[in-house]
């Protein structure tokens, strides 16, 4: 199997990510922070272990401003639904994923949130000069690290900028791009960080985290125990408690940790590297198939090796069947960004999309190409 | 008051902080024990932290400010902050 489904769910995890896994499952699956007994200490020993490395990863210059979530969806909810009041203006790329759209589509309903869509620039996948003149009349500014459609890098330095000068409240989906790209929230100007674990940081499913840089500025999501302050029936104030009610994941947590691990291990800047010379190839290798379309910035430098394409005259889902047929792991249709597909012109349809990670090989491209190009000629 | 040694206890609000002042001490290489926080003092259900008094100075150094701190011996709870 040729796997290029790595922007859906990273392939393969680590060892030290499964075996992470493993350990809080046999050695400490009690609950953690709810007492003093040796197993639940463990756990909550490392429950924080893991905040720190996820904080260190982001550059967050305090532990305690990250909670972990269920995925990045959740943490983008969070901040949507706990910081946008009645008639607030919320401004987003044209390339944003549902996790940012549905919540918006329904606070539009139900708060008149008042939703923006900058177009995207000459160059970027977002204009910045329509940015810089929405922001004023805007609460906050909601927008991708990386698009999961096209792979295409947003200017985050350059938006957090414009929003720190307007006083907009900056949330960075960082879901696509976190283990590839240096995001460094203490340099950038960033309110707030949505990040997953179990794509670009290999580590399992079910759990994501949330940076805020003042949490007590944000309403929680949901409600709970949280082992702390039992004596209240009140949300505790500080976070994380403040955003972690409820028994946390502690086996995905402590692999979200061992994740962030092996990719510092491997080190942003080679993996970055690596992949920007698959991007190469892939991108190189697909233009060369005839009747193939191309859509995003074809340009490795500029975004993550994610490619959504079309072959004229074949419908994506026939290529796509075609591909699973011979092995080839990638998606096909909308990825969950409707609003994305319009902006490329591909709604309703979708694109084949090929997604790359850092264990991705240039064999496996050439390979994926070819059964593509058979695919093509068939048609 | 009995005669069993003196301890401090810390007060923190979160598990985060109590597993921060945790692993600050360890690094400063004071004993440290994670105890349940006693109901006389607090009602948290999780834990608090426990060294010997007289490296209690030490310890305030090295950990953020707790909520609250107390000498106890024998189960007798004095607050010190």
């Amino acid at each position: 199997m040729i796997y290029f489904d790595n922007a859906a769910s990273s392939y393969p995890k680590p060892a030290e990510v499964v075996e992470a896994v493993r350990r809080a499952l046999e050695e400490f699956p009690a609950n953690p922070g709810r007492s003093a007994h040796e197993l639940s200490v463990r756990a909550a020993r490392a429950i924080n272990a893991a905040r720190r490395k996820a904080a260190g990863l982001i550059g967050s210059p305090e532990p305690s401003r990250v909670s972990f979530t269920r995925n990045a969806t959740e943490a983008v909810n969070v901040v949507l639904y706990g910081l946008l009041r009645r008639g607030d203006g919320c401004l987003v790329s044209a390339f944003e994923h549902n996790a940012v759209m549905r919540p918006l589509r329904h606070l539009e309903r139900e708060r008149g949130v008042k939703v923006v869509v900058a177009p995207p620039g000459k160059g970027s996948p977002i204009d910045l000069d329509f940015v810089a003149r929405e922001a004023d009349g805007a609460r906050m500014l909601a927008c991708a690290l990386c698009s999961n459609v096209t792979g295409a890098i947003f200017p985050a330095a350059e938006l957090a900028e414009i929003c720190r000068r307007r006083g907009t409240y900056f949330l960075l989906d960082a879901a696509q791009g976190l283990g590839v790209l240096d995001v460094n929230v203490g340099e950038i100007c960033v309110d707030a960080l949505a990040g997953t674990g179990h794509k670009g940081l290999l580590g399992p499913q079910g759990v994501g985290f949330l940076y805020l840089r003042d949490p007590e500025s944000v309403e929680p999501l949901v409600r709970g125990g949280t082992g702390s302050r039992s004596e209240s029936e009140e949300q505790p104030p500080f976070s994380p408690d403040r955003f972690e009610a409820g028994t946390l994941a502690t086996p995905a947590i402590c692999g979200l940790g061992a994740g962030v691990d092996a990719v510092l291990a491997r080190g942003l800047t080679n993996i970055r590297e690596h992949e920007e010379k698959l991007c190469e190839r892939l991108l190189e290798r697909l233009a060369a198939v005839p009747g193939i379309v191309l859509y995003g910035p074809k340009d490795p430098g500029r975004m993550l090796p994610v490619l959504s394409f079309n072959v004229e005259g074949l419908a994506p889902d026939e290529l796509a069947r075609g591909l699973f047929s011979k092995g080839v792991a990638c998606r096909v249709g909308l990825h969950c960004a409707p609003a994305a597909h319009r902006t490329l012109g591909t709604h309703p349809a979708g694109t084949v999309r090929f997604s790359l990670g850092p264990s991705n090989t240039f064999e496996e491209i050439d390979e994926a190409v070819s059964i593509a190009a058979e695919l093509a000629k068939g048609r | 008051m009995g005669h069993g040694p003196v301890k401090a206890l810390l007060i923190f609000p979160s598990t985060h902080e109590v597993m921060e002042a945790e692993d600050s001490l360890r690094e400063l290489g004071v004993e440290a024990e994670l105890v349940p926080a006693p109901r006389a003092i607090s009602s948290d259900c999780g834990m608090c932290v426990e060294v010997e008094m007289d490296e209690l100075e030490k310890a305030l150094k090295a950990v953020a400010e707790p909520e609250a701190v107390y000498t106890v011996r024998d189960r007798t709870y004095v607050r010190l902050r």
